[in-house]
C-alpha cells in the first residue's frame, strides 16, 4: 500500500495550507461568524477560484474528478483553521447527493452553480425521532399527477439558512424504518410550503428545522430512482464521515500542538507547567490518540476511491469510531491543560473542543458506528 | 450503620417542605435570555429565609440550626431531586458567612453577617483566576496602603457576579519592600471604582459565570481578612471549601441521578444498547460516590481529609462523563446553540436541554482542571511520596513563585 502523495496531491496540500496560514486569521473568522451570513462570501469566492468547490465533481460538470484522498487533504487543513464556510454541507452533502444520484439535467443545472460559488445547498436527512438511522423517515412524498407532494419535518439541517436548494429524504412507500421506499428530492428553497426556523450551532455554523407543508414538486425533482434513495444517502454520508473526520484530525493536531506550546510557556509554582511529569504523560497520551486517528482517513479514503461497497463502509465506520474516541480524549485534555484560559477568546481551545464534539455527533457517534461496523 | 430516627424525621420534614414550597420549574415564564431564572429563585429563597432553612448550616450561636454535613446533604439532595435552586446559589449564606465566622474579625461579623442573615445583600465568590491550570495559584496582588490595600488582578469563574453587591476574594499581600508570602481574604464592594465585570457566560443550567477584574481597587482595612504568616492551613482549607461549595452546585449526586433518569426516560427507545450500558455504569459510579459521601459525612467530614479529596475528584469526573452521555443521547440536537435560541420565544430546538449540552460538556471538562493537583496532594497524604519531595505540582509558596 502506497501512502505517499502524488505531485498534484502535494501541491494541493501546500496550497490549502498556505491559504489557511496567510489568509484565514482567527480574529477575522470570529467577525465572519458574527456576520449575518455567518461566513465570508469572499472566502467562498476564493474557494471557487482555487477550484476547491469543484474538487469532487466530474470534469464534464466543470469539476476536477478528484477522489476522497484529495478531499481528505483539503478537509484536514480546513480542520486546522476551523473553516466556517459551509463546504461539507454544500459540496460534500448536497453536491454529493447530486454527484451520486442526480439526473443529468440536475447535475448540469446545479453542479456548475456549486463549483462557481453561486449556489449553496443542504441535505435534509435527519428527523426528530431518527437519531442516526438514515432509513428512519416519516416525511412523506405522495404521488400527485406527474409530481409529488411533500409533508413532514427535518431536523438540524446544516446550512439550510444559507441554502438555495435542499435535498430531502422522504418516504414514497414502505413503513417508517424501511430502507426501500426512501426517496430523495431536490427542492428549491423558495418553493411554496417550505419553511424553516434557523439557529446557530455550537460550532458556529448555521442550521434549521425545516418544515414541508404540502410542498409540490415535479417528477424531475426526484434524485435517483423512486424508493432507492437510501443507497445514495448512505454513500453521501460515508463521504461526509471521511470529510469531517479529516477535519477532526486537523483539529486534534492543532489542539495537541497548542497544548504543548502552552504548557511550555505557562508558568505556575515557579516553573513551566510542562515540567510536571503527570502533565507530560497526558500530553504524550494526547499525541498517541492523535496518531491513531491520523492515518485512518487516508485508509478510508482509499477504500472509497476503490469503489463504494462493504469495505469502504467498514473503513468509514472504523474511522468514525476512532475519531470519536480520540477527539474526546484530545479535546477534554486540551481543555483541562489550558485551565481557565481555555475559555477565553484569545485561545481557541474551546472552539476546537466544540467542533470536535459536534463532529463526534455528526453522521453517527462512536456507539452507532461500532454497531454498524459489527453488522457489516 | 443506619440513619438516626432524628435524621430520618428531618429528612421527611425537608421533603415535605420542599414539595409544598417549590412550585416546580416552568421555563416559559422564568427563564430570561441567559437561562437564569432570577425572579423564581428569589421567591424561593425568600421562603427559605422566612423559615429557618436558609441558615440551617450555621452554628446555633450565630442564628443557625447547627446542621451536620449529613443533614446539609439531605437538604441539597431534596432540592436537587425537584430541581429547586441549591443553597450554594446564595453564596453569602453558604460560603461567605461561614468564612467570616471562621476567620473574620468581630467588626466584620457585626457588619456583614446581619445583611446576609436577612438576605438583603447579594454576595459572589471569586477565588480562582483565569490563568490557573492546576491547584490554587493566586496572582491577584494587594498592595498595602496606610488605611487599606490596593488590589490588582482578575478573578475567573465568578458565579452571578453581575447580580452581586459584594465579592469575597483572595489576594497575595505586597508591602513596599517585597511580596510577602501570605494571603489575605478581601471583602470587595463591587460598586467601587476599579471593578469591571467581564463577559458573563452560561455555566450549565441556571447560572452564569464571569471574570471580575480589579484595577487599582481600594479595599479599606476593615474589609481585609488576615490569614497570617504562620500556616498555610487556613488558605488550604478555604480553597477546599471553595471547591466543595462549587460542587454543591455542579456535582450534587442527587442532581446527577436526576440527569441520568431524565436521559433514560427521554431516550428509552432507540438509544442503543451500548449507550444504555454507559448510563448504567454512570449510575453505579454515582452510587459508589454516594456511599463514600454517607460514610464521609458520618465521620470527620474534614475538607482537608483524604476522603474529601477522593470525593472531589470522582464527582468532577462523573459530571464530565454524564455531560458527555447527555451529548450522545441528544444525537443531532446537541449541536444547536442555546444562548441565541432563547432570544426568540418559540421555545428550545429539539428536546429540552439539548441546546447547550455541548457547552455543558466543555464546562464540565474545565472543572476537572482545578482538581489536577488533588492526586499530587493525595500522594503525599497517603505517604506514597515524601512530604518534602519537591517534584510535586503544588510546591508551597516559595521565593521562586512570587508574582512580579
Amino acid at each position: 500500500m502506497d501512502f505517499s502523495f502524488t505531485e498534484e496531491q502535494t501541491l494541493l496540500a501546500e496550497s490549502v495550507s498556505r491559504f489557511m496560514r496567510n489568509d484565514y486569521p482567527f480574529a477575522e473568522r470570529r467577525d465572519n461568524v458574527q456576520s449575518e451570513l455567518g461566513f465570508s462570501a469572499a472566502h467562498w469566492k476564493t474557494f471557487s477560484d482555487l477550484g476547491w468547490l469543484a474538487l469532487p465533481f466530474a470534469e464534464e460538470h466543470g469539476g476536477f474528478g478528484a477522489g476522497a484522498v484529495e478531499m481528505t487533504i483539503l478537509l484536514e487543513e480546513f480542520g486546522k483553521g476551523l473553516v466556517i464556510e459551509p463546504y461539507v454541507a454544500t459540496v460534500v452533502l448536497a453536491g454529493g447527493a447530486l454527484k451520486h444520484g442526480g439526473t443529468p439535467a440536475q447535475q448540469a443545472a446545479y453542479i456548475s452553480r456549486i463549483t462557481d460559488g453561486s449556489k449553496q445547498g443542504a441535505l435534509a436527512f435527519a428527523e426528530a425521532q431518527s437519531r442516526f438511522n438514515l432509513a428512519d423517515v416519516t416525511t412523506t412524498a405522495s404521488r400527485d399527477g406527474d409530481g409529488f407532494v411533500l409533508n413532514g419535518s427535518k431536523s438540524v439541517v446544516l446550512n439550510a439558512p444559507n441554502a438555495d436548494f435542499i435535498i430531502v429524504s422522504a418516504r414514497t412507500s414502505g413503513t417508517q424504518l424501511d430502507e426501500v421506499g426512501v426517496s430523495l428530492f431536490l427542492v428549491d428553497v423558495g418553493t411554496a410550503g417550505l419553511s424553516m426556523r434557523s439557529y446557530p450551532t455550537v460550532d458556529a455554523f448555521r442550521a434549521a428545522e425545516v418544515e414541508f407543508t404540502e410542498v409540490r414538486v415535479g417528477a424531475d425533482a426526484l434524485v435517483g430512482n423512486e424508493g432507492q434513495g437510501f443507497a445514495i444517502l448512505e454513500q453521501v454520508i460515508d463521504d461526509g464521515i471521511v470529510a469531517v473526520g479529516a477535519e477532526a484530525v486537523g483539529c486534534m493536531e492543532v489542539l495537541y500542538k497548542d497544548t504543548v506550546e502552552y504548557c511550555k510557556t505557562r508558568e505556575q509554582f515557579g516553573q513551566p507547567i510542562g515540567k510536571f511529569q503527570v502533565l507530560q504523560h497526558r500530553m504524550v497520551d494526547m499525541f498517541i490518540e492523535y496518531e491513531q486517528a491520523k492515518s485512518l482517513p487516508y485508509m478510508a479514503a482509499m477504500r472509497l476511491d476503490e469503489g463504494y461497497g462493504q469495505a469502504a463502509q467498514k473503513a468509514a465506520s472504523a474511522f468514525k469510531v476512532q475519531v470519536g474516541k480520540s477527539g474526546r480524549f484530545v479535546g477534554q485534555n486540551a481543555v483541562q491543560l489550558h485551565g481557565g484560559m481555555g475559555m477565553t477568546d484569545e485561545l481557541n481551545v474551546g472552539h476546537y473542543f466544540k467542533r470536535l464534539t459536534v463532529i463526534d455527533t455528526l453522521f453517527g457517534n462512536v456507539d452507532h458506528h461500532l454497531k454498524r461496523f459489527g453488522g457489516l | 450503620m443506619r440513619t438516626s430516627p432524628a435524621d430520618a424525621r428531618l429528612r421527611d420534614e425537608i421533603h415535605a417542605f420542599v414539595a409544598s414550597h417549590w412550585p416546580g420549574f416552568d421555563r416559559q415564564v422564568q427563564t430570561d435570555i441567559s437561562g437564569v431564572d432570577n425572579a423564581y429563585r428569589d421567591a424561593w429563597f425568600k421562603k427559605l429565609f422566612l423559615g429557618q432553612w436558609a441558615l440551617a448550616a450555621w452554628p446555633e450561636a450565630s442564628g443557625g440550626l447547627g446542621w451536620s454535613m449529613a443533614r446539609q446533604a439531605m437538604w441539597d439532595n431534596a432540592c436537587a431531586k425537584v430541581d429547586a435552586p441549591r443553597m450554594a446559589m446564595r453564596p453569602g449564606v453558604s460560603f461567605v458567612g461561614p468564612a467570616l465566622l471562621a476567620w473574620g474579625s468581630r467588626g466584620q461579623m457585626d457588619r456583614f453577617l446581619p445583611p446576609i442573615r436577612d438576605d438583603s445583600c447579594a454576595w459572589c465568590v471569586g477565588i480562582v483566576e483565569p490563568h490557573q491550570v492546576v491547584g490554587m495559584d493566586i496572582r491577584t496582588i494587594a498592595t498595602e496602603l496606610e488605611d487599606g490595600v490596593l488590589v490588582n488582578g482578575t478573578k475567573g469563574w465568578v458565579r452571578a457576579a453581575e447580580r452581586a453587591n459584594w465579592m469575597f476574594t483572595l489576594a497575595r499581600v505586597r508591602t513596599s519592600a517585597a511580596v510577602k508570602d501570605h494571603y489575605v481574604g478581601l471583602l470587595v464592594d463591587l460598586r467601587a471604582d476599579g471593578i469591571t465585570i467581564e463577559a458573563p457566560q452560561r455555566a450549565g443550567p441556571g447560572d452564569r459565570i464571569a471574570n471580575v477584574r480589579l484595577d487599582d481597587a481600594n479595599v479599606p482595612m476593615s474589609c481585609v481578612i488576615d490569614f497570617g504568616l504562620q500556616s498555610d492551613e487556613p488558605t488550604d482549607r478555604l480553597w477546599a471549601r471553595f471547591l466543595d461549595h462549587e460542587h454543591r452546585i455542579v456535582c450534587n449526586t442527587a442532581g446527577q441521578h436526576q440527569r441520568l433518569n431524565l436521559l433514560r426516560e427521554r431516550f428509552e427507545n432507540g438509544i442503543g444498547e451500548h449507550l444504555s450500558e454507559q448510563l448504567d455504569a454512570a449510575e453505579i459510579q454515582l452510587q459508589a460516590i454516594e456511599a463514600m459521601e454517607v460514610a464521609h459525612h458520618a465521620g470527620s467530614a474534614d475538607e482537608l481529609s483524604v476522603e474529601s479529596a477522593v470525593l472531589r475528584v470522582k464527582r468532577a469526573e462523573l459530571v464530565q462523563d454524564v455531560a458527555w452521555l447527555q451529548v450522545q443521547s441528544f444525537a443531532y440536537y446537541a449541536v444547536s446553540d442555546t444562548n441565541e435560541l432563547l432570544l426568540d420565544n418559540e421555545g428550545p430546538i429539539g428536546p429540552e436541554g439539548a441546546a447547550g449540552a455541548i457547552n455543558d460538556a466543555l464546562m464540565a471538562s474545565m472543572w476537572v482542571t482545578y482538581l489536577a493537583d488533588h492526586r499530587d496532594k493525595l500522594a503525599k497524604q497517603l505517604g506514597i511520596v515524601d512530604e518534602h519531595e519537591t517534584t510535586h505540582i503544588i510546591a508551597k509558596t516559595t521565593a521562586d513563585n512570587r508574582p512580579e
